[in-house]
């Protein structure tokens, strides 16, 4: 059986889709893989897997989008047998659909940019995940760092303030304020398709702490 | 071998219950416990089930209500930058003999005194009271009631000196007496009534709440009756 990462977060614009499609192409490499679209109508990863898939670049790789979280739990469940990843990119909604895919996920994924915009909303998703765990639900979240600017002073300030606010641990791994990242979900590329030394670089040393924490 | 024991390790981390994902039944039941969001209610087709619902079905259904409603709930939504904007617009109001009332912008407010040893100043118009000697500087107090020949009542221990100041000049205006703040809309203040009976109009921003008339100070101190050093 596969295993699920979830890709959650409530507020919009973290990075969400950024990081799904680009971590769905790295572990396409390594096995086969699926990448669920839950943000539909909106559906980023739905569309980059669709120019993807025009240029033929799919791969290993399946790409699907569900409408409610009733359809996603069964597309997980009949994706997860005949794969060995399944990516799941949530919708900017602390909704049904962002429960059950932190319920669900062997590895949940808070992409979080340092800004406090994006703390405060991850506050509702620590919620959701104490109340998971007064369920006796665990959820193993990390936060993912984005749009980091290693060099500012405000930037890790904020980022150890969150980390101990939030009560998360975050992965070491952080990915950088770039362009790269923009243009090539624009363009149903990964990250590490995109002509930008420093952003494949970061973006393989996150691919391969991903692959550490999920015991590959 | 060591490759195995990373690998143990790793496992030891995520515990029995993150290894055991996933648990497609535990993820659905867990969705959908999310708590309710408020049901839209129309009205008349309701049927109270629940203390949220209860609480909307007391709620006025007709359409007055409604539009009353609608429009608090727009005056709630506003952008916070603009409710701001509008708690700053509040002005001063005081009394002129025994029934009118005016207001100063607070932006050119400074502060409020008692009337002490005010001293007349000989060959200076009947508008302007006097001086006084107000932390070492001398300032001239204008009779606000003389300026809008306002009938004159005896002076009362309410009386006030409001000292204002407009683009450097400060000046202290003898009022009958202070009523207090006022916060004010832009939208409330309705233009001046065109009147013969009335004196200086062109003195007056508008009028707040049908009664106060809202002092234009730039127009006021830039009178050249003033002027006190030409």
């Amino acid at each position: 059986m596969g295993r699920i990462i979830g890709i959650v977060q409530v507020k919009g614009g973290a990075g969400r889709s950024t990081l799904a499609t680009s971590l769905a192409a790295a572990l396409a490499r390594h096995g086969r893989t699926a990448l669920i679209d839950a943000d539909v109508p909106q559906g980023t990863s739905a569309s980059w897997g669709k120019l993807r898939e025009e240029a033929g670049r799919l791969g290993q790789l399946t790409v699907a989008g569900v409408a409610d979280y009733r359809a996603l739990v069964s597309k997980a469940r009949e994706l997860v047998a005949v794969n060995d990843f399944v990516v799941i990119d949530g919708p900017p909604r602390l909704a049904e659909v962002t429960r059950a895919i932190m319920v669900m996920s062997r590895l949940c994924l808070i992409p979080l940019g340092a800004s406090a915009a994006e703390v405060w909303a991850t506050a509702d998703l620590v919620k959701t995940i104490k109340e998971a765990s007064a369920r006796r639900l665990d959820i193993n979240a990390r936060i993912v760092w984005n749009r980091f600017r290693e060099h500012t002073r405000s930037a890790r300030e904020l980022g150890d303030a969150a980390e101990k606010q939030l009560g998360l641990t975050a992965l070491h791994s952080r990915l950088g304020y770039r362009v790269a990242y923009s243009e090539a979900l624009a363009r149903g590329l990964s990250v590490e398709e995109w002509p930008d030394r420093h952003a494949q670089e970061e973006f393989a040393a996150l691919v391969a702490e991903i692959k550490q924490q999920l015991g590959v | 071998m060591v490759k195995r024991k990373a690998k143990q390790n790793q496992d030891a981390v995520l515990g029995d219950a993150i290894l055991a994902k996933p648990d497609f039944e535990q993820a659905l039941a867990f969705a959908e416990s999310l708590a309710p969001t408020v049901p839209f209610v129309e009205p008349g087709v309701f049927e109270p089930v629940s203390a949220v619902q209860s609480a909307v079905a007391l709620m006025p259904q007709d359409a007055e209500s409604r539009r009353v409603l609608e429009e608090r709930a727009r005056a709630m939504a506003k952008p916070l930058s603009q409710k701001q904007h509008e708690l700053r617009d509040q002005y001063l109001r005081f009394r002129l003999g025994a029934v009118e009332r005016y207001g100063i912008p607070y932006a050119c407010l400074e502060e409020l005194l008692y009337v002490g040893n005010l001293a007349r100043v000989p060959c200076t118009p009947a508008f302007i009271s006097g001086v006084v000697n107000h932390r070492g500087e001398l300032l001239t107090i204008l009779d606000l009631r003389q300026f809008f020949r306002v009938p004159a009542v005896a002076m009362s221990d309410e009386a006030r000196i409001i000292v204002v100041r407009h683009e450097g000049m400060r000046t202290g205006l003898l009022v009958d007496g202070v009523d207090g703040n006022v916060a004010y809309q832009d939208a409330e203040v309705s233009p001046p009534l065109s009147s013969k009976g009335v004196s200086n109009l062109e003195y007056v921003l508008g009028i707040h709440d049908g009664r106060v008339a809202l002092l234009n100070m730039k127009a006021l101190l830039d009178d050249p009756a003033l002027q006190v050093h030409r």
